[in-house]
């Protein structure tokens, strides 16, 4: 029964004329009829079409279909239109999609850093310190490692200055100065102090070699960051050189 | 030009609805191109109804159209397809009044098309074939006889005045009536669930 209540599509020339002429199959009669009982457009236009049966309607019908298709109303023409311009749309849409493909790649290297960069916790860095027995008490190194264990690398970073400035040949503490620096935005300035630990304290070569190529990776100087990974990834200890390995196959 | 097609063909898939608030909120003429574009046979055989000369009636149509571009935006309109007729009607009858030459529609049809203003949503009512039964046995014998012979023995107009008697005129007016009597009860039906 959905004839009942069911939407239905007004009615062609074609059909109002089979109709007048009773040339329709049972199916579309039904159809027309059920029609007509719902739209007096189409009620009115059969009238006029069984009271004049004009057979020459096409050619009308097709000068005022051209016509209204060249129409273009003067007060609608002056009219600001809201439309879309789909040109523009597109040159957006282009503009938008190259402006974030840039940015992905202009930030790929943080985003690869920020997925391998961990810092070794203060607690082990107390626990050095205590076991090597010296400059416990310094109040500039207690307050970095203050700073570090509660993840302000910045102020750790401004600490550990003052008390290298007093204790350059610490060079663990430099390690751990430069992993503050680069950790608290200061990546060149890290670069220096990692280099200096790397060429001065073989024992830790490795450590301050892998984070040298990630205070590089985060100034995007991928040919240097490159340069230690490939070193590292030959000669180092197991652990730096297997994550060298992989950070050198991530940024391929 | 390829996306012009492309919308154009998308176009002929909106409701008439749609299309009548797409130009109202943009201004944009092809939304009112298309949707006059579906009833301008229609509107073009009122207006010979009325006018009797071909090209008097096209420019009537051109009349219409180009007024309907204009006043469509500041108009509320539920359904377009039952508003256009009662605007059409109107506008022949100014011209002829204009020439002098007065026409009066019998009064019966001018109360109908008005009538027929106050429409149904362009949707599928969700009922069934109870609700259906229940709000046929609520209509007049006439009517409910009239609907029955035309929706379930799929009689047509004339066969359903050989089968009852009644004039044909009157068949169709107890078919419109009926099924539109017959649509207010669902929707009351409808409404009450």
């Amino acid at each position: 029964m959905k004839e009942l209540t069911a939407h239905t599509a007004c009615l062609s020339l074609e059909e109002i004329q089979n109709y007048a002429k009773d040339r329709l199959d049972e199916a579309t009669r039904f159809r027309v009829e059920n029609h007509l009982l719902d739209c007096a457009l189409c009620r009115a236009a059969l009238d006029s079409y069984l009271a004049n049966r004009d057979e020459t309607l096409g050619a009308d019908l097709a000068l005022l279909q051209q016509q209204i298709g060249q129409y273009k109303h003067p007060k609608l023409a002056a009219m600001p239109k809201k439309r879309i311009n789909y040109v523009a749309a597109a040159a957006v849409l282009l503009v938008l999609t190259a402006a974030a493909a840039a940015y992905w790649q202009h930030t790929r290297y943080d985003r690869l850093y920020a997925s391998v960069f961990s810092a070794p916790k203060a607690s082990e860095v107390i626990a050095m310190r205590g076991e090597n027995g010296v400059q416990e008490a310094d109040p500039d190194l207690l307050q970095a490692l203050d700073w570090y264990e509660a993840g302000d690398f910045a102020a750790a970073s401004q600490s550990f200055d003052r008390y290298l400035q007093r204790q350059p040949g610490d060079f663990q503490a430099g390690l751990y100065a430069g992993i503050a620096s680069l950790n608290g935005g200061y990546p060149e300035k890290a670069a220096e102090q990692l280099t200096a630990v790397s060429i001065n304290d073989p024992k830790l070569f490795d450590e301050a070699n892998w984070y040298l190529a990630l205070a590089f990776l985060k100034q995007k100087k991928l040919p240097d960051a490159k340069a230690i990974l490939e070193n590292l990834a030959q000669r180092a200890e197991p652990v730096f050189a297997g994550k060298a390995k992989e950070l050198l196959e991530r940024l391929e | 030009m390829f996306i012009r097609g492309i919308r154009q063909q998308a176009l002929k898939d909106w409701t008439d609805e749609r299309l009548v608030e797409a130009f109202c909120d943009t201004g944009d003429q092809q939304y009112f191109t298309e949707l006059f574009g579906r009833y301008t046979m229609q509107v073009f055989l009122i207006c010979k109804q009325y006018l009797s000369d071909r090209e008097d009636s096209r420019e009537m149509v051109m009349r219409i159209f180009s007024k309907l571009l204009e006043i469509l935006p500041g108009t509320e309109i539920r359904n377009f397809r039952n508003w256009l007729p009662v605007v059409v009607q109107r506008e022949c009858l100014n011209h002829l009044r204009k020439q002098g030459r007065f026409v009066s529609l019998p009064e019966q049809e001018a109360l109908l098309w008005l009538e027929e203003v106050e429409e149904y949503p362009a949707t599928e009512m969700p009922i069934g074939e109870a609700e259906i039964i229940l709000a046929l046995s609520q209509l007049d014998e006439a009517q409910r006889v009239c609907l029955n012979l035309f929706f379930f023995k799929k009689m047509s107009y004339q066969q359903v005045s050989g089968q009852t008697g009644f004039p044909l005129n009157e068949v169709k007016s107890y078919l419109q009536n009926g099924k539109r009597q017959l649509k207010k009860q669902l929707l009351n039906l409808i409404a009450a669930k």
